[in-house]
């Protein structure tokens, strides 16, 4: 318990409280028929012709008639399954949340690292590893202040629903293909009045087929991709040559962000887009898991449901621009998603402190051919 | 204006100060205010049930919870306290059907960390873990030895997270009592995982 400090007996207390019993309280089982149950027997009270009694203790209320009770009830179950309700929807959801701040950071992730059972699929000839991203990005148009300045004035950010399918040949030296889509956009803030904001317009980069041999779907750009670089994260290389001792994976990672400042911010950023790559090998991941629960400051945030409606642990550590969370499943320890909530003083002065500003979710398969969209 | 409209027109003065924590059950329409109630509050109790009884019961014990409140709803006053306290009252006394399950629950919790405490793993970066084994290990032993009463204030406070108003409206009980109780019950679980350091300061 080295991450815990001083004796404390109140809070040991309430960790040991927080974790015992998790997997089964954390269990995502459907309520689904329960809810219905519930719902043709709510349905009959409403329509039957006597009403509870009503509590001695009661001191107000207005008890309805039957047929005036019966013909609400019609009223309001249309109501309450309409688009209307969507609100009301969301912040029952967020009402239905466990309270998991008191989990220790350290022991989630490493008893997600423990759980860690899954092995990465042998691809065989002419297969290709399918790694598929769905992802909420923010799209900033902003205007600096003053040449030399990086904090923008006035702009305004959309969120956008992105899709990026990407297939990687067994042979990376091969051709990859990425298929982009772009849909909903969302106006996430903006320094001036929202009806002023010019709509949003997809990206060019954001739409289309890419090609390109080790990835390499921009050949023009001057940072120039290499086959097989062991400093290029979206490569299987780069994870081939990472040390797996927990130790030395921090070490390494302090080394890697250096020219960042190896903030422990900096490193989990890092960290996390590893992790969520698509091509950390299942190997790797119990570590790299383990290494991350050493980074001083992360802590457990909530309960979060990825983009492809996951539900996990966030995991994040904030600073004052931007809390990046890491989402794990507890119950099988794998890393479904990941996501960045605006801090105290977000990048864009015009984003609440709070807002997502982006939430990925990463599937891997195997795919029998190139653009080919594997069966779940 | 027919009574349905008077109603609406009632309900509508009265919404600034009437919210979802203290929802007019006796006079809402069933099948909104329980679809609402059921959507707000039944993920989380079925973790705090299934902490305590497993997931499987607790599965049965949520669908029946909400039926039980939904026949009782005349019996909540919104004035009295929040809906949670009634809501977890009603599902703590439908688990006490299943204390043996419970009891049986926090002892093999208590056997299965034992087991992975003499285990073979001696890696030093594993000290961290062996050390929340052990005090799992010493907290579930203690859950299983707590009266019912005890870990019912425990349990409501830590898992399902009430407030001791919420825990008194819960098991009917003032919350003063509740305190005391709470205060008593954490006190012998901390000296339960005292235990559980000083066995780690002998390895």
């Amino acid at each position: 318990m080295t991450d815990r400090g001083d004796h404390n007996p109140d809070r040991e207390l309430d960790e040991a409280l927080a974790s015992l019993h998790l997997e089964a309280r954390m269990s995502n089982r459907s309520l689904d028929d329960a809810r219905e149950q519930l719902m043709r027997e709510a349905a009959a009270e409403g329509s039957s012709a006597s009403l509870p009694p009503k509590s001695p203790f009661r001191r107000r209320g207005l008890v309805v008639g039957v047929a005036a009770a019966a013909a609400a009830v019609v009223g309001a179950a249309v109501a309450f399954g309409g688009g209307t309700g969507a609100p009301a929807e969301q912040q029952a959801q967020q009402g239905a949340k466990r309270d998991v701040s008191l989990l220790s950071a350290s022991k989630v992730l490493n008893d997600a690292a423990d759980k860690i059972t899954a092995k990465d699929a042998e691809l065989k000839p002419g297969q290709f590893r399918f790694v598929e991203f769905k992802e909420q990005s923010s799209r900033s148009v902003a205007k600096l202040s003053e040449a030399g300045k990086n904090t923008p004035t006035t702009g305004y950010t959309y969120l956008v629903d992105i899709t990026r399918q990407r297939w990687i040949p067994v042979d990376p030296t091969q051709e990859w293909l990425e298929k982009r889509s772009s849909g909903d956009a969302k106006l996430l803030g903006s320094s001036q009045p929202a009806a002023e904001v010019p709509a949003y317009e997809p990206l060019p980069t954001d739409q289309g087929d890419l090609r390109g041999a080790c990835g390499d779907f921009f050949p023009k750009s001057q940072d120039k991709k290499v086959c097989g670089d062991p400093n290029d994260t979206e490569q299987p290389q780069f994870y081939a040559a990472l040390p797996h001792d927990p130790d030395a994976l921090v070490a390494w990672l302090k080394d890697f962000t250096a020219h960042r400042g190896s903030a422990p911010g900096t490193m989990f950023h890092f960290g996390i887009s590893m992790l969520d790559s698509g091509v950390m090998p299942a190997s790797l991941r119990g570590d790299f898991l383990r290494a991350l629960a050493k980074i001083d400051g992360v802590k457990v945030v909530e309960e979060a449901t990825t983009t492809d409606g996951r539900k996990g642990l966030a995991l994040g550590l904030e600073t004052e621009n931007e809390r990046r969370d890491l989402i794990v499943d507890p119950a099988t320890g794998d890393v479904i998603g990941e996501r960045s909530v605006a801090g105290p003083k977000p990048y864009d002065p015009w984003i609440k402190p709070g807002t997502v500003t982006s939430n990925i979710s990463v599937t891997t398969k195997v795919a029998d051919a190139i653009g080919q969209v594997p069966a779940n | 204006m027919n009574r349905i409209e008077e109603r609406r027109a009632e309900q509508a003065q009265r919404a600034p100060d009437v919210d979802d924590t203290r929802p007019d059950l006796a006079n809402a329409d069933p099948t909104t205010a329980f679809a609402r109630l059921f959507d707000t509050h039944a993920r989380a109790l079925h973790g705090y049930l299934a902490g305590r009884v497993g997931v499987d019961i607790a599965d049965d014990l949520v669908a029946e919870t909400f039926l039980v409140a939904l026949r009782r709803r005349a019996s909540y006053d919104p004035e009295q306290a929040p809906i949670r306290g009634w809501l977890y009252g009603i599902a703590t006394n439908l688990a006490r059907n299943h204390i043996r399950t419970e009891i049986r629950g926090f002892r093999a919790s208590a056997r299965v960390h034992a087991l992975r405490d003499a285990g073979v793993e001696h890696d030093a970066q594993i000290v961290d873990r062996l050390d929340a084994q052990r005090t799992s290990r010493h907290l579930a032993d203690g859950l299983a030895s707590l009266t019912e009463q005890e870990r019912d204030v425990l349990l409501l406070t830590s898992w399902a997270g009430l407030e001791p108003t919420e825990v008194a409206a819960a098991l009917g009980v003032p919350a003063s009592t509740v305190r005391s109780r709470l205060h008593r019950v954490r006190h012998k679980l901390q000296a339960h995982l005292r235990t559980a350091q000083e066995e780690n300061r002998d390895d």
